[in-house]
């Protein structure tokens, strides 16, 4: 009986324990919550030159993007070569599923990337890029604007599209170490 | 009071030029930032028509103390900038600000002070220079396989002399030095081994550098186009480690993106837009002669 009781106070005190280490990580994992956006927050980190100098990187994998979209709808470019080039274009987003503008339509309507570039394959379309602005800076991207020229058989059209850019850290690896650096990623395209 | 201190003098009417273009500049040669270099360049180049290298800058202008004068052409440059005709009219002029003080305190026997100072002057620095004199050395720096000429753009030369390292400028693969003994002249670049020569005059004239296979193959690759990429990627495998890291630097090195082997492989397997701005300026080898680290300039 003796031992019965024991065991009841000690099955109490580990009831008690479990509750506190519950409390005290809910409240833990809150401060991380309300801590977590502002060290990863781009203003936080980094001076408005570097970040100048961040968007003007960026604009350079939007021109690499429309540079591999260009090869891709090419009717010249390999079905092996092709595999090579979407893995590529999928490198330069944060998601592979994110959504672009089916500039193929008059409406423009939206489209998701890995659609897109089934839908233009052997279209043979170039594209070309100028007029860059880049917004206000929000907590973990920004937005830049450009203008985008496509021709295809003598065809030119003009649109101006609003293209989504995340910049945040990210545990990359390197053979065997890993390390948190911050990259760049295109994301969402819009219209204005 | 010798040519240094003229220098020094100039240095200090580099900076009130500089001040006058960019007002909100405060301070001295010690807070000279790199974007204040970056600007001097540009001011340079629009006044003076006239190119001068930021490590031009960093060993001369930066520097606090200067144990030797700079190149003659050089100081021409500067002398330019401040609104003389080049550096022996700026030595003049200022001796002559300098003799009016001295001579102040007799002036019936101004015209004669001056000219026995100017007199003197002349004398101290045709002497000065004379006895100063050193005799240039012209060394061709070549590719030891090629027997070609070098990019002048992709190697770096440094002497070093009692510790001290001086940078060496490369125009059209000839660096030029004055000969003394036990000065070592180092040369380095992302493409070839480092070399090391000591000065003397029994040199040859022509350092030959043996390049870097694995390097010059990367090299390659960034500026081939989408042609031969199959092969391209294979070799890429073989010759770019696996913890490989590529620390690419934005402009004015405001910011660093990071690549490991898989993403910078893709970017030269598929030339790209961003591949073309990229300039390398360091590579780092495995004792397996992997490429294992590569610092590239985004231009």
């Amino acid at each position: 009986m003796k031992l019965n009781l024991y065991e009841l106070y000690k099955n109490k005190m580990f009831t008690r324990s479990c509750l506190f280490l519950f409390i005290l990580s809910t409240f833990s994992l809150f401060g991380q919550n309300e801590n977590s956006p502002s060290s990863s927050a781009i203003k936080a980190n980094f001076t408005i030159a570097s970040i100048k100098a961040y968007q003007e990187s960026a604009t350079l994998k939007i021109e690499d993007y429309y540079q591999y979209l260009t090869l891709l709808s090419s009717d010249l470019t390999s079905e092996t070569l092709k595999a090579e080039i979407k893995t590529s274009i999928f490198r330069l987003f944060e998601s592979e599923n994110v959504m672009v503008i089916d500039f193929t339509l008059i409406e423009n309507s939206p489209i998701s990337l890995p659609d897109l570039i089934e839908k233009i394959a052997n279209k043979n379309y170039i594209f070309s890029l100028s007029n860059y602005e880049s917004s206000i800076v929000a907590i973990d991207y920004w937005t830049t604007q450009y203008q985008l020229t496509i021709s295809q058989n003598n065809k030119r059209t003009e649109v101006r599209y609003y293209q989504k850019v995340a910049f945040k850290p990210v545990i990359k690896s390197f053979g065997a170490s890993k390390k948190e650096v911050w990259t760049l990623f295109l994301g969402e395209i819009t219209l204005p | 009071m010798n040519l240094i201190d003229v220098f020094y003098k100039l240095k200090n009417d580099v900076l009130l030029t500089y001040q006058k273009q960019y007002p909100y500049f405060e301070g001295n040669w010690k807070t000279f930032s790199s974007q204040d270099i970056q600007n001097l360049i540009d001011l340079i180049a629009v006044q003076v028509k006239q190119t001068v290298s930021e490590k031009w800058i960093y060993t001369h202008l930066k520097v606090e103390t200067n144990d030797k004068l700079p190149r003659k052409d050089m100081l021409d440059i500067l002398s330019q900038l401040v609104g003389y005709s080049g550096w022996d009219e700026y030595v003049f002029k200022w001796k002559q600000e300098v003799v009016p003080n001295v001579v102040q305190p007799k002036r019936n026997y101004n015209v004669v002070f001056s000219l026995g100072f100017i007199g003197l002057f002349l004398i101290g620095f045709f002497s000065y220079r004379y006895l100063n004199r050193e005799e240039v050395q012209t060394i061709e720096v070549k590719n030891a396989f090629t027997e070609e000429q070098i990019n002048s753009e992709e190697v770096k030369a440094v002497m070093i002399e009692n510790n001290v390292e001086t940078p060496i400028e490369i125009v059209d693969s000839k660096i030029q030095i004055t000969t003394k003994d036990s000065a070592k002249i180092v040369l380095k670049s992302p493409y070839y081994k480092d070399k090391t020569i000591v000065v003397g005059k029994e040199n040859s004239n022509t350092i030959s550098l043996q390049p870097d296979d694995y390097a010059m193959m990367l090299k390659g690759f960034m500026k081939s186009d989408i042609k031969d990429w199959e092969t391209r990627k294979e070799q890429l495998q073989k010759i770019l480690a696996d913890d490989l890291e590529v620390l690419v630097m934005l402009k004015n090195d405001l910011g660093i993106e990071y690549f490991n082997k898989q993403e910078f492989s893709e970017k030269l397997i598929v030339p790209s837009v961003a591949l073309k701005r990229m300039k390398v300026i360091d590579i780092q080898s495995n004792d397996k002669d992997e490429i294992k680290f590569i610092r590239i300039i985004q231009e």
